[in-house]
């Protein structure tokens, strides 16, 4: 059964609602998740070029500094998970996850998002972070491979006793790792959305505000947990001892 | 919640394009900038170890001089003192020989003008007495008798000499 057949099962169209235009040709969808993640990706990459544009030994740009301490903090979040030669070498990847989905996150926060055409967080809905998840899955599989050969397919097998029993088990296990990656993000964001969403309606005042401010502190979590995820899948999949 | 292929397919394509695009303007000047700045902290700290190093040793090299220095200073100057000690001495012998011979000398010189003296007042005594005595016996004596007088004279002046 495919993520697409399951998610349908779960009771969702495949269609989105909110369709701006469809790619002619191929007939690929637009929808306001779509642009708004244009817009996302658009603004982090202008925001890192505008940093890298004029970088300085020793920083004096405000910009500069505030993106460094941002960069060190990522990098000695994954030196958690890894040692510090892959922590750099998969910085970029595990970064970019970091910044696109906290950035996505609080997108949703910002007055009008869900309700102006062409404006949604991207992370509130399954489609978006089950594709980021698939990439993970991808970025898992080939990083081992690379790192190991053809020897990265042996813990699969592991243990060898039960060989039959743990190869199915295993394999479920991967492919579970970024289905509850994609659930976990997109329902986190979208049940924030929604319970703000039915505070404003009911008590307009005050009351939101303290449920917005607890928003902020989700959408970081729910960033780091995704990002952390990740690093660990990557880290397990491309360490030298067996796990 | 709502699931769509659609996004799902755009969050992939988006994604690899922002990843790719993003690692190229951001992640790799920015690690690149933090790794140099690592690296250079790194050799900056060992370069700083190893210049301390370098000037503890200087230190005790010149610590060693100088103790050298000072002990060479203290025998120039204990050589100069014992140099200087027994160039006195010899000089003082010399003198002490030098005014010894004087002294020698003179004396000598001073009893041979004594000698000389004296055989020039033997004579001149002689001379005084026969003139005195012709004056005392004037014709009253005669030759022999003369002759006689002046040597009894002469011993007797020989005698109080």
């Amino acid at each position: 059964m495919s993520w697409y057949e399951l998610a349908s099962a779960a009771g969702e169209s495949g269609h989105s609602s909110d369709l701006i235009f469809v790619i002619p040709g191929i007939g690929l969808e637009v929808t306001s998740v779509v642009t708004t993640m244009w817009v996302i990706m658009g603004l982090l990459i202008l925001l890192g070029w505008l940093t890298t544009r004029s970088m300085q030994r020793l920083p004096e740009g405000r910009l500069q500094n505030i993106m460094e301490m941002v960069v060190e903090a990522l990098l000695g979040l994954l030196e958690q998970v890894m040692d510090r030669k892959r922590a750099v070498q998969y910085l970029p990847l595990l970064g970019s996850f970091f910044l696109f989905i906290i950035v996505s996150n609080y997108s949703g926060l910002i007055p009008g998002a869900g309700e102006i055409k062409g404006f949604k967080a991207p992370t509130s809905h399954w489609g978006v972070t089950a594709g980021l998840a698939i990439v993970v899955f991808v970025a898992v599989q080939l990083n081992g491979i690379r790192k190991k050969g053809l020897k990265y397919f042996k813990h699969f097998a592991e243990p060898v006793m039960m060989a039959p029993l743990m190869i199915p088990l295993n394999i479920l296990e991967e492919v579970v790792k970024p289905f509850s990656l994609s659930l976990r993000l997109a329902a986190n964001i979208y049940g924030g959305e929604v319970v703000l969403m039915g505070l404003l309606m009911a008590i307009p005042y005050f009351l939101p505000i303290t449920v917005l401010g607890l928003e902020v502190v989700f959408g970081f979590i729910q960033a780091f947990i995704f990002t952390v995820l990740a690093a660990v899948y990557i880290g397990s999949a491309t360490s030298e001892e067996s796990h | 919640m709502e699931f769509s292929m659609y996004e799902l397919i755009w969050a992939i394509i988006n994604f690899l394009i922002f990843f790719g695009v993003i690692r190229l303007v951001f992640w790799k000047p920015i690690i690149k900038m933090l790794e140099d700045r690592r690296q250079a902290v790194i050799e900056n700290i060992a370069r700083a170890e190893e210049a301390k190093a370098e000037a503890e040793r200087l230190r005790q090299e010149y610590e060693q001089q100088l103790q050298a220095a000072r002990e060479e200073s203290k025998e120039i100057i204990n050589k100069a003192v014992k140099m200087a000690d027994e160039t006195r001495g010899r000089l003082l012998n010399d003198a002490r020989g030098e005014a010894d011979r004087i002294m020698e000398r003179a004396q000598r010189s001073i009893r041979e003008e004594k000698d000389k003296a004296l055989a020039e007042l033997r004579e001149e005594v002689a001379s005084l007495a026969v003139l005195a005595a012709e004056r005392v016996i004037e014709k009253e004596i005669n030759e022999a008798d003369h002759k006689h007088f002046v040597r009894q004279v002469i011993d007797e002046v020989g005698e109080v000499q």
